[in-house]
């Protein structure tokens, strides 16, 4: 290895090291060396873990938080595997709508939708008003079952995504094949490709059963109103009410660390047993079964899901926007501009957290695409070792909970001497840290395998016409790569504007981002400025990442001419 | 020891993780000659002319291009200032570059100004027939005429080399003939040198004026190629250019003797104990070589166009023969193989 290869694993590593792997081992070490802050010898004791977890608060929400997850990523797999079967292998119409749905699904924070079924589910709430709210549903709603609801809505497209691209895979010849030795259709399905995609299947299911046991944005919303305790709500209480308990709040973390590295290793596990490799890097078109008459009511229900988990919600936080009560209803003697206008009015604070949320997120956005090519850049001189090793890391730092996170960083920039110093903790730069770390690892994803999917004969080729490494970068892999930086700097954007528990954790002293207003607001009984709030920055997320592609296109044109488009979205490999 | 060649490889050894791409590699291009480098797959092939054009580091051993020391044990020359051309096999074209920003790029980064720079654009661009093309993208040209860019791009450089790697590999049957000749007719006009990596031996010995062979990180005969074809050095040569009969045996005074077989040979032999070789096309009727005489059974036919190809069984070995006519099965079948044809290698175990 060169010496510009050291430093830049150097770099690299200690980058990790202060980002990542520091925060997590005070959460690890404060949970079994209680002493670890208090300058006293610190000790390895596991009685103060045993007293954290062995109190009923701590075992419920252990309890809570397994059998949610459990349930939730079963209804999410299974309504997402149903929803990827309809859209890879049936002629259902409106195939746009159903197509793009679990896109948007997938881009807007699940808080948000949780906010908006609390207001369509609420005794008085949207649905009671029109009717449509049986008996008894909407105290049904504030528990388990309303959580499990909302997850699968919110989840299920991961379960599509994953289980899509393995039909796709796997086509439709195999089936065929067990169909011309006189197999039924039922048959084909269930002893050839059920066993084919159950991999798929698994990794879904895993996935999911991750995104829900770390998830904040639900457990501090409809959990919290139904008073269902789960792990990450109740990390996040034992950090943010008074006495601040870290000892409990470092055993709890550890709790769902545990967790999630016992689902990966699961994961691994069953992977390493059925080795199939069938699912070759052809794609294979399937056969469309023509549903015949039966393809309006499937239709019929993947509107309706779109409809519950996309445009209901929306309509709903649209309305309660412009209306002075939820009770009210849609009465025009009940539409307001008060609340629109104070989100929109400069000075009003939630305006000012609107705004403090844009500009974090741009950048935290902006550092993250700068982050994304600085690496990208030594890692074409690195090789395919180290952009291995760093995208690894970077899918590792993807699975831990923003809450275990924040906790971490309120560890060790709070508290541990030589960090604390620099004295950015409460203000908004240790917030747009963490922001970073939690970006980071997106940017990397989106960016590192498009540096990948560069032919190196191109980069050869650059070097063999007198092209040096800074010329290379410029006039070559940036270029190449602009649409996936563009992509990674966007959806960087998009998560930052919206993140929850970052942005509740290591809340600047000076003002809140926008995501914990809008939970504080709806706390608070005041869910029409928390839906104003949501509603602009939705629209001003939207509509600044369409200004910026757009910008960037035209920027792309002018400075590379009319190759830029004839890159059409993936680098080529040449 | 001074390096006489235009390019000249001297004791090249390179490791690629634990794999030993290439062994003590000696090799010579003189000026303006056309060498083919054929080989299997994973022979070094590529690993041999990367580290010419400096695109890696031998872990010993000197390089020198038109007579100047480009690498050695105290010399490592920067890329571009080595001179050298790379056609890639996959073309490796800027697909965000029309064509005449491709081949303008490197002229530009070497400092040429806009005028000459267009100039030679339009050279280069002519010289392989694309002139008509500068302002399109690649993906907008067939893969012969990516090639082609390709080509162009490296001879605008006007390298003192040129270095094409399996460059017709990606390109269809139909066309591959056609740009072979091209690309020869353009290197020759240029006089410029080139080393053709190719695994297509019939490419390979139509293209170059020496042929060199590879196996496993080493050169093993280099040649003119209708030497390597007549004369192989080795039973993998005489097997890989085009197929060979082998028998196992002793030489002896010009005669070669084995169970059941006596042939003269006025070859030269590498041992006494030897495989001798010859081609399925020369096998001639009993009457002309009587001397030299072999018989056996026919046990099958195969109509190849310009002959029959003969199987032909004489109990312990098996033989294929070219023939004017067809034998049916079962037949005896007498021929004779000329004492100039029979070629001598060293036994493939050995
Ligand atoms: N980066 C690498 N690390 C380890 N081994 C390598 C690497 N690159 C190539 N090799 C090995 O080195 C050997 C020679 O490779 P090379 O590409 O030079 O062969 P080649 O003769 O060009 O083959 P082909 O005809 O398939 O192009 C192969 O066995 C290959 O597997
Ligand atoms: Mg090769």
């Amino acid at each position: 290895m060169t010496i510009g290869g050291a430093a830049t694993s150097l770099g690299v590593v200690s980058l990790f090291v202060v980002l990542v792997f520091l925060p997590l081992a005070l959460v690890m070490g404060q949970a079994v060396v209680p002493d670890l802050m208090d300058g006293h010898w610190p000790h390895l004791s596991l009685a103060g873990l045993e007293h954290s977890l062995g109190n009923a608060r701590s075992i419920t929400a252990i309890s809570h938080t397994v059998v949610l997850s459990a349930i939730g990523a079963v209804s999410a797999t299974v309504l997402g595997a149903l929803y990827a079967l309809m859209l890879a292998r049936s002629n259902v119409p409106f195939r746009a709508v159903l197509r793009a749905t679990p896109w948007l699904i997938f881009l807007t924070p699940g808080y948000l939708k949780a906010l908006a079924w609390v207001l369509l589910m609420s005794p008085g709430g949207y649905l009671a008003q029109f009717g449509l709210l049986p008996e008894g549903w909407d105290t049904a709603f504030f528990s388990l079952n309303g959580l499990i609801f909302v997850h699968t809505l919110n989840l299920f497209p991961m379960a599509c995504f994953v289980i899509g691209a393995a039909m796709s895979g796997l086509g439709s010849e195999f089936e065929d094949a067990a169909r011309t030795v006189g197999g039924s259709a039922r048959q084909a399905w269930v002893k050839i490709n059920l066993p084919l995609l159950a991999p798929a299947v698994v990794l879904a299911f895993l996935s999911i059963f991750a995104e829900i046991a770390s998830d904040f944005g639900l457990a501090a919303t409809i959990a919290r109103t139904s008073n269902f305790g789960l792990l990450t709500y109740s990390i996040a209480t034992a950090i943010e009410n008074f006495p601040v308990d870290f000892q409990l709040a470092g055993s709890q973390a550890l709790v769902l660390l545990a967790m999630l590295c016992s689902v990966l290793l699961l994961d691994k596990a069953l992977r390493r047993q059925r080795r199939v490799r069938l699912i070759t890097g052809r794609s294979r078109r399937p056969r469309i079964y023509d549903l015949g008459l039966w393809r309006w009511p499937v239709a019929g229900f993947g509107l309706l899901v779109s409809l519950l988990s996309v445009w209901l919600p929306m309509a709903a936080i649209i309305a309660r926007s412009g209306a002075r009560t939820l009770g009210q209803g849609l009465a025009a003697s009940n539409m307001t501009w008060r609340y629109l206008d104070q989100a929109l009015t400069l000075g009003q604070p939630a305006n000012q957290a609107l705004l403090r949320s844009l500009w974090f997120a741009g950048l935290t956005a902006i550092t993250c695409g700068v982050l994304a090519l600085l690496l990208a850049w030594r890692l074409d001189q690195g090789g395919k070792a180290l952009r291995q090793i760093v995208l690894a890391m970077a899918v590792g730092a993807m699975a831990i909970p923003g809450v275990v996170m924040g906790l971490g960083y309120i560890l060790l920039w709070d508290r541990v001497p030589g960090f604390a110093d620099t004295g950015i903790y409460g203000t908004w730069k240790l917030l747009v840290l963490g922001y970073v770390s939690h970006g980071l690892p997106y940017a990397l994803v989106v960016v590192l395998p498009a540096v990948g999917q560069i032919s190196p004969n191109l980069i050869d080729a650059a070097r063999l016409h007198g092209a040096g490494a800074t010329t290379r970068m410029f006039r070559i892999i940036v270029p190449l790569i602009a649409l996936s930086l563009v992509t990674a700097v966007l959806l960087v954007f998009a998560r930052s504007v919206f993140e929850l528990p970052i942005s509740q954790l290591l809340q600047p002293t000076a003002g809140a981002p926008a995501p914990s207003v809008i939970v504080r607001l709806f706390g608070n009984d005041n869910d029409g400025l928390g839906s104003a709030l949501s509603l602009l920055a939705i629209l001003a997320t939207g509509g600044l990442a369409g200004l910026l592609w757009l910008a960037a296109r035209a920027a792309g044109r002018a400075v590379w001419g009319n190759g830029f488009d004839s890159l059409g979205g993936m680098p080529r490999s040449g | 020891m001074a390096l006489t060649a235009w390019v000249e490889c001297r004791g090249l050894a390179k490791a690629l993780g634990t794999n030993q791409v290439l062994r003590d590699l000696d090799l010579s291009v003189e000026k303006g000659e056309i060498l083919s480098i054929l080989g299997p797959s994973g022979s070094g092939k590529t690993t041999l002319i990367r580290l010419i054009a400096g695109l890696a580091d031998p872990d010993a051993g000197e390089i020198s291009v038109a007579g100047r020391l480009v690498f050695g044990p105290r010399t490592n020359a920067r890329i571009e200032s080595r001179g050298v051309g790379y056609v890639f096999q996959d073309y490796a074209v800027w697909p965000h570059m029309s064509v005449a920003e491709n081949v303008g790029f490197g002229l530009g980064l070497a400092g040429m100004g806009r005028a000459e720079r267009d100039q030679r654009i339009r050279e280069a661009l002519t010289s392989v027939g694309i002139a008509a093309l500068a302002d399109r993208y690649p993906d907008q040209l067939s893969g012969g005429q990516q090639q082609r860019l390709a080509l162009a791009r490296s001879m605008a450089m006007r390298p003192e080399v040129i270095l094409l790697d399996e460059p017709l590999s990606n390109v269809d049957a139909a066309l591959r003939e056609h740009l072979r000749l091209e690309i020869l007719q353009l290197v020759r006009a240029h006089g410029t040198t080139a080393i053709y990596i190719t695994h297509d031996q019939s490419e390979a010995m139509a293209l170059c004026d020496r042929l060199a062979v590879m196996q496993g990180g080493r050169l093993l005969q280099a040649g003119p190629p209708e030497e390597l074809y007549r004369r192989p050095n080795s039973w993998f040569i005489a097997n890989f250019l085009g197929g060979a009969n082998a028998i196992e045996g002793e030489v002896a005074d010009g005669v070669f003797t084995a169970p059941g077989v006596r042939l003269h040979t006025t070859c030269p032999a590498p041992a006494s104990r030897v495989a001798l070789v010859f081609r399925p096309e020369d096998a001639l009727p009993e009457s002309a070589q009587p001397q030299n005489r072999l018989e056996g059974v026919v046990v099958a036919s195969m109509f190849i166009g310009r002959c029959w190809r003969i199987t032909l069984n004489t109990g312990s070995l098996q033989f294929v023969l070219d023939w004017t006519h067809r034998v049916e099965d079962g037949a005896a079948l007498a021929f004779s193989v000329a004492p100039d044809r029979c070629a001598l290698v060293l036994p493939e175990k050995s």
